[in-house]
C-alpha cells in the first residue's frame, strides 16, 4: 500500500488518534448519529471501503441505510416509526422516512447500545421474558438513542410486542399513533377496511406532519416495484446449488428488506447483488464450495457476534440456502389503486392468518431452494413464531424433512447459551449427514 | 357446549343458537399441553391445548399472538371436534364496528352451520342468523345476559363495601359462568329455577340455553338470598383497600391471598370482573321492530339499516362490546390508566395489585405502561405479581403481597 | 429493656438483641431443615451471650421466609420491611437497599423518613442470588469466599448468561473446558448478579446512598461489578448480613415502647 511519502511517526499518530475516535464513536453513538459531518465523512469513505475490499452491493446497502439515517437523525425529513410489515412504501411515499426500532435493535446488537438499551427497558418495569427485538427498541427510545418520531404507525398483525412497544414511544415522544387494523382472512371486504385506514392515516398525517403529502406515493410503489423485480432476480439466484450467498450474511439484510420498500436505495443494492450473485455462479466461486447439507432458516438470527454461524458455514460446510423472512410473499404493488395494492400486500404475509398459510410458504421454499433441513431460530419471547414450532415439526417431518428449534435469543446476548446452541446444530446436521448415508 | 376464551366475544350468540356457553376457565394447563405449544406461553393459553369432549365447541379470539397459535393447535391437531376463530379488532371505531359485526355474523352462521346439519338444532331453533326468530331469540337472550351482568356487577359492590369475601364473589362469577356452559345440572331440582322468568322468556321450552339462562340467573339469585340472610347488614371490618388488576385473572386463588394477608379488596378489574359486568347491550324495541313481527334491537342511528330499518344486531353487539371498559389487549390510549386511577379513587382503594401470568405479553406491557401512568404519575403504588394461572401460590408472593400491606400500612401511618 | 429480631433465612438464621436500640449480641447459624429449632437456638445463643432469659424478652419478631414457624413471637414481619429499617438505621443516608439472599434477591426504595416506598423482587429464576454463586462456586471449586479477590485479579470478564442457572453453568464448563482461567469467569458471574441486580435497581430508581445487605454483600466481586453498573458507590455495613434481623429487631423494640409508654399512661 502506498503511503505518500508520510513519515511512519506521524502514520502511527493518526492510526492511534483514528483508534481513539472510533472508540469514542461506539461509546457514544448517540452524538454521532446527530452529527452532520459524521455522515459527510461516512459517505466520502464508501469508496475507500470498495478499494479495501467491500463488495459493491454492500456498500450500496450503506450508502442506502446512511441515507436514512441521515434524514431521520438530523430531521431532514419527518420519521416515522412503523413496527415490521407497516409497508414502508407508505411513508417513502409522504415524503417521511420509516424508522424501524426493532429492527435497529438488530442493528445495535453488535455493539453495547443494546445491553443499554435493554437496561432502559427494565428500568421501565418491562419484563425480561418479553421479545428483546421490541425491549432493545424501545429501551433505545427511552435511553435517547433513537432519532424523533414524527408519528407512529402500526399494524395489528404479527407481534404484539411490535406495537405495544411503539404505542409506548408514541407517549414518550408526545407523537400520534395511529394502528392498522388487519383482517385475519382475506376478503374483498377486508381489503377495502383496510385500504380505507391506509389512506385514512395517510391523509391524517399529510394534514398533521409538515412536509408530508401524498404526492410521492406513486413514486415510492414504482420504485417498491422495480427493487421487488430485481430482488425476484436474486431470489432466484439463490436457487443455485451451491448456495452463492453465505446465509449468515443474508440473514444481515433481512433488516433492509424489512425496512426499505419504497426507498430509492434498494433498487440499486439489490441490482448491485444480483450481479454479485451472477459473478460468483460464473465464476463458480461459492463461499462454501462443497456444501454438505441446505438449510431454510426460519425467524431471525442472533445479530451479535456468535460463533454458531462460523461453526455452522465452516465445521459442518451447511449453508443456509434461504430464510423465511426474505421471502418476497406479495405482488407488484398497482399503482392505480395504491391503498388497496398496500392493502393486499400486508393481508398477504403468510405469517397472518391460519398457520396453514405459513406451512404452505415454507413448502414452498423447501421446495424451491432444494433444502435438506429447516432450521426454526426459537427467538425467545417470539409467541407468533415460537408457537407453531410443534405444528411445523409433525408438518415437515410428514414430509420428511428434519425439523430444529434452536432456542435463542437475536439481541440479548445473555439469554442464550452459543455452547448448547452448537452441540444442537452439530447434531441436527449429524442427523441430516446420517440421512444421505454419512 | 361453547367455551370461548375472550370476554370480547359475545356468549349471546352461541346462547341465542341454542347452545349453553361459558368462558373457558381451566384449573392449570393439562400434562399433554407442551406438547402442542412452547413453554414460553402462558399458561391459559397452554391449558387451551387439550383434549375435548365430543360436545365442546371452541371459539378462540385473536386475543395475542399465543392464543392465536394455540387455535392453530387446536384445529392442527384436531383436538377438540370445532374450533372457531373470532377476530376481535383491537380498537373501536366505526370501521372496527363493521367488520367487527361482519366476524360475530360468521361466527353465528359458523356455529348455526354446523347446528343445523349435526343436530337440528338450528333448524329447530331459528331459521337463518339474519332471519327474525334468530334475532327475537337474541333480543331475548341478550336481555338475560344485561341482567346478569348487572347482577354480578351488584355483587362485586357489595363485595368491595365488605358484604362478602372476594373470594366468595369470584366463586360465585363462576358459579353463574359454569350455569351458562350447561354445567350445575343438579340445580335443575331447585324449584326457584321453574320460577325464573329470564331465561325461557321468548327462547321457548326445551332449549339447554335456556335452562342454562335460567340456572346462572338461579344462583346468582340464590347466591344473594343468601347473602341477605346471613348478613347482618354490616359491612366487615376491613384492611388497607387494593384493587386488583390483570389480564385473565379468572381464579380465586390470588384474591384469597390478598385477603389472607389482611388487604381489602376494593375492586376487580378483569376478564370476570368489572371489565365484562359493566357491558349493557343496547335492546330497546322500537316501532319498526314492532312493525316487522319481531323483537329486535335498536341501539345507535348509524347501526340502524337505511331508512330507519331494523338494525343489524350483530352491528349492535360488535359496537357495545368493542366500548366495553378496554381490556389489556385493546389500543385505546390513556383509557386503561384512567379508568384504573377513576376507580380506585372511587373505591378507596390505596393501591393496585397487578396480577400477570407469566410469559403473557399484553400484561407485561399493560403493567409497565399502567406502572408509569398510574403509578408514578399519579403516585399511586403499584405490586407486580406474576404467577402461573391455575397452580399454588408460591410463598415469595406471599411475602411480596404481605410486604405491599406493610409498604400501604406504613404510608398509611397504621404501622 | 431487652428485644429480639430473628431473620430465618433459606441458608443462614441470624438473630440480634437489642438493649433498648443497642445491639448488644447477634449470631448467625446455618438454618438446615428444621427452622423453628434454628430460630430458638440463634435466640438462645444471642439471650445466652448478654445473659438475658429468653422469657426477659419485651418483644420478639421474626422474618425471613421461615417467619411463621418461629414460636413466641410478638408479630412476623416480611424481610422486605425488615431490612428497610435495617438497613436505613445502619447507614442512615440509605435510599436504596440491595438484599441478596440465598433463595431471593430484592431492591427497595426508601422514601424521605425511611419507609418503604417502592420494592421489586426477583422471579423464580435462581440466578441473581446466592443460591447461583454457590453453585458457580462449586462448579468453579472456588471457594465464595475468595470471589472479591480473584475478581480484583481479572483482567477481562468472560460473558456468561444472567438469566438462568443452568445456561449459566454450561458456559461455565464450556469456558473451563477451552482452557479459561477462573479469575474471568469469576468476574463474569459477578457481572451476571450484578446486571439483574442493576436492572432491579433502576425499576425502583437510582439516587441517594445505596446499600447491600445479606450474605452475597460479602462477596466484593458483586458489590464492586454493581458499582460499576450503577456508576455510584454501594456501602456494605458490616453488619450486612444481619440487617434483617437488626430490623425485626428495631421493630420488636418500637412495639415493646408503644406498650410500655401505654402503660405508663393508662394510671393517669
Amino acid at each position: 500500500m502506498m503511503h505518500l511519502g508520510i513519515p511512519s511517526r506521524l502514520r502511527r499518530t493518526a492510526r492511534r488518534a483514528a483508534g481513539r475516535a472510533a472508540r469514542w464513536a461506539v461509546a457514544r453513538p448517540e452524538v454521532l448519529l446527530r452529527r452532520r459531518w459524521a455522515y459527510q465523512v461516512a459517505s466520502a469513505a464508501l469508496p475507500l471501503l470498495e478499494l479495501r475490499g467491500a463488495k459493491a452491493y454492500q456498500v450500496a446497502a450503506i450508502r442506502c441505510v446512511l441515507s436514512d439515517f441521515a434524514d431521520a437523525y438530523l430531521g431532514r425529513r419527518p420519521c416515522i416509526f412503523t413496527s415490521a410489515f407497516v409497508p414502508t412504501e407508505l411513508v417513502y411515499g409522504l415524503g417521511g422516512v420509516p424508522f424501524l426500532p426493532e429492527a435497529a435493535a438488530g442493528l445495535a446488537a453488535a455493539s453495547d447500545l443494546a445491553a443499554r438499551s435493554l437496561s432502559a427497558c427494565e428500568a421501565l418495569w418491562y419484563s425480561p421474558d418479553l421479545c428483546s427485538f421490541h425491549r432493545a427498541g424501545l429501551g433505545g427510545a427511552a435511553a435517547g438513542l433513537l432519532p424523533r418520531p414524527s408519528a407512529v404507525i402500526v399494524t395489528s398483525h404479527l407481534c404484539d410486542g411490535g406495537k405495544r412497544s411503539l404505542f409506548h414511544i408514541s407517549r414518550l415522544a408526545g407523537c400520534p399513533f395511529y394502528m392498522l387494523g388487519v383482517p385475519y382472512v382475506p376478503s374483498d371486504r377486508a381489503t377495502r377496511w383496510l385500504a380505507s385506514q391506509i389512506e385514512q392515516v395517510a391523509g391524517d398525517l399529510a394534514r398533521r406532519v409538515p412536509g408530508l403529502s401524498l404526492e410521492g406515493l406513486a413514486q415510492a410503489l414504482r420504485r417498491s416495484n422495480e427493487a421487488l423485480a430485481e430482488y425476484e432476480r436474486v431470489s432466484a439466484l439463490r436457487r443455485n446449488v451451491p448456495a452463492p450467498w453465505r446465509g449468515s450474511e443474508a440473514l444481515n439484510y433481512v433488516l433492509l428488506f424489512l425496512w426499505s420498500w419504497g426507498s430509492p436505495g434498494l433498487s440499486p443494492f439489490y441490482r448491485a447483488l444480483r450481479l454479485h450473485l451472477e459473478r460468483t455462479i460464473a465464476a463458480g466461486d461459492f463461499p462454501i464450495r462443497e456444501e454438505r447439507h441446505r438449510l431454510l432458516w426460519l425467524n431471525l438470527r442472533p445479530y451479535y457476534d456468535t460463533g454458531v454461524f462460523k461453526y455452522l458455514e465452516g465445521d459442518c460446510a451447511s449453508s443456509v440456502a434461504f430464510e423465511e423472512y426474505s421471502f418476497a410473499y406479495w405482488p407488484s404493488l398497482d399503482l392505480r389503486d395504491p391503498f388497496a395494492s398496500l392493502a393486499e400486500k400486508m393481508m398477504s404475509n403468510f405469517g397472518w392468518g391460519p398457520i396453514e398459510r405459513r406451512l404452505e410458504a415454507i413448502a414452498r421454499l423447501v421446495d424451491e431452494y432444494s433444502i435438506d433441513g429447516v432450521v426454526q431460530f426459537a427467538q425467545w419471547g417470539c409467541r407468533q413464531s415460537n408457537g407453531g414450532a410443534a405444528i411445523l415439526a409433525t408438518e415437515l417431518k410428514e414430509k420428511g424433512i428434519p425439523f430444529l428449534n434452536l432456542d435463542g435469543d437475536g439481541v440479548d446476548a445473555r439469554c442464550g447459551s452459543e455452547a448448547q446452541a452448537i452441540t444442537r446444530l452439530g447434531a441436527f446436521i449429524e442427523l441430516l449427514g446420517a440421512r444421505r448415508g454419512g | 357446549m361453547v367455551l370461548v376464551s375472550c370476554g370480547y366475544v359475545p356468549l349471546e350468540i352461541p346462547l341465542a343458537l341454542g347452545m349453553p356457553a361459558k368462558r373457558a376457565v381451566f384449573w392449570g394447563p393439562g400434562p399433554s399441553c407442551e406438547a402442542y405449544l412452547p413453554r414460553d406461553f402462558c399458561s391459559y393459553a397452554k391449558a387451551f391445548a387439550r383434549e375435548y369432549l365430543q360436545d365442546e365447541r371452541i371459539a378462540m379470539a385473536g386475543s395475542c399472538d399465543a392464543m392465536r397459535r394455540a387455535c392453530d393447535a387446536l384445529r392442527y391437531f384436531g383436538l377438540a371436534r370445532e374450533v372457531h376463530f373470532v377476530d376481535v379488532p383491537r380498537a373501536c371505531g366505526s370501521g372496527a364496528e363493521a367488520y367487527y359485526a361482519e366476524v360475530l355474523r360468521e361466527f353465528a352462521q359458523g356455529l348455526a352451520g354446523i347446528s343445523g346439519r349435526e343436530r337440528g338444532g338450528v333448524g329447530t331453533l331459528v331459521d337463518s342468523v339474519d332471519g327474525p326468530s334468530f334475532q327475537r331469540r337474541l333480543l331475548a337472550v341478550t336481555r338475560s345476559m344485561n341482567r346478569l351482568r348487572s347482577g354480578l356487577l351488584r355483587v362485586f359492590e357489595l363485595q368491595a363495601a365488605g358484604h362478602m369475601s372476594a373470594v366468595d364473589a369470584m366463586y360465585l362469577t363462576l358459579g353463574v359462568n359454569d350455569a351458562l356452559g350447561g354445567e350445575l345440572k343438579g340445580d335443575l331440582e331447585d324449584p326457584r329455577i321453574a320460577a325464573q322468568p329470564d331465561g325461557r322468556r321468548g327462547l321457548g321450552d326445551g332449549d339447554e340455553a335456556a335452562r342454562a339462562l335460567a340456572r346462572a340467573a338461579a344462583v346468582l339469585e340464590r347466591t344473594m338470598h343468601r347473602a341477605d340472610a346471613t348478613g347482618d347488614g354490616r359491612a366487615r371490618d376491613q384492611g388497607v383497600r387494593v384493587g386488583v388488576s390483570g389480564t385473565c385473572l379468572l381464579e380465586p386463588a390470588l384474591l384469597g391471598v390478598l385477603e389472607d394477608a389482611g388487604l381489602a379488596v376494593a375492586f376487580v378489574d378483569s376478564c370476570l370482573g368489572s371489565r365484562s359486568f359493566g357491558l349493557e347491550v343496547p335492546v330497546d324495541a322500537g316501532p319498526h321492530e314492532t312493525e316487522n313481527g319481531a323483537d329486535g334491537a335498536r341501539a345507535c342511528a348509524d347501526a340502524d339499516g337505511p331508512g330507519g330499518a331494523r338494525p343489524d344486531p350483530f352491528r349492535v353487539l360488535a359496537r357495545a362490546y368493542l366500548s366495553k371498559p378496554a381490556c389489556p389487549r385493546m389500543f385505546a390510549g390513556d383509557a386503561r390508566a384512567r379508568r384504573l386511577w377513576a376507580l380506585a379513587r372511587s373505591s378507596g382503594a390505596q393501591g393496585i395489585v397487578y396480577f400477570a401470568p407469566k410469559f403473557c405479553d399484553h400484561a407485561y406491557y399493560d403493567f409497565a405502561e399502567l406502572k408509569g401512568q398510574v403509578g408514578e404519575g399519579e403516585g399511586l403504588p403499584m405490586l407486580f405479581l406474576e404467577g402461573d394461572y391455575g397452580s399454588a401460590i408460591s410463598g415469595q408472593t406471599l411475602t411480596r403481597v404481605t410486604a405491599f400491606r406493610e409498604m400501604l400500612e406504613g404510608r398509611l401511618g397504621l404501622g | 429493656m431487652f428485644v429480639a429480631g430473628v431473620d430465618v433465612g433459606s441458608t443462614t438464621t441470624k438473630a440480634v438483641l437489642l438493649s433498648d436500640r443497642n445491639c448488644v449480641a447477634r449470631h448467625a447459624m446455618p438454618t438446615g431443615v428444621d427452622l423453628a429449632a434454628a430460630a430458638d437456638e440463634c435466640l438462645r445463643i444471642v439471650c445466652g451471650a448478654a445473659g438475658v432469659g429468653h422469657d426477659n424478652l419485651a418483644a420478639l419478631v421474626a422474618t425471613g421466609y421461615g417467619r411463621d414457624r418461629v414460636t413466641g413471637v410478638a408479630r412476623t414481619v416480611t424481610e422486605i420491611t425488615c431490612h428497610a429499617r435495617g438497613a436505613r438505621a445502619l447507614v442512615p443516608s440509605a435510599r436504596v437497599v440491595v438484599d441478596v439472599g440465598g433463595q431471593d434477591s430484592k431492591v427497595i426504595r426508601l422514601d424521605d423518613d425511611g419507609m418503604v416506598a417502592d420494592f421489586v423482587m426477583n422471579d423464580k429464576c435462581a440466578a441473581g442470588t446466592g443460591r447461583f454463586l454457590e453453585v458457580m462456586a462449586a462448579r468453579l471449586n472456588v471457594p465464595l469466599e475468595e470471589f472479591g479477590m480473584r475478581w480484583r485479579k481479572a483482567k477481562e470478564a468472560a460473558r456468561i448468561s444472567s438469566t438462568c442457572t443452568v445456561f449459566a453453568e454450561s458456559e461455565v464448563i464450556s469456558l473451563l473446558s477451552r482452557g479459561v482461567v477462573p479469575e474471568p469467569i469469576i468476574k463474569g458471574l459477578c457481572d451476571a448478579v450484578a446486571d439483574r441486580l442493576a436492572g432491579m435497581v433502576h425499576r425502583v430508581g437510582l439516587g441517594g446512598g445505596v446499600v447491600m445487605t445479606g450474605g452475597v454483600s460479602r462477596n466484593d466481586g458483586v458489590r464492586r461489578s454493581l458499582e460499576e453498573r450503577l456508576s455510584c458507590r454501594v456501602t456494605v455495613p458490616e453488619e450486612a448480613q444481619f440487617a434483617g434481623a437488626y430490623g425485626a429487631a428495631l421493630i420488636a423494640f418500637e412495639m415493646a415502647s408503644y406498650v410500655l409508654s401505654s402503660q405508663v399512661r393508662r394510671p393517669k
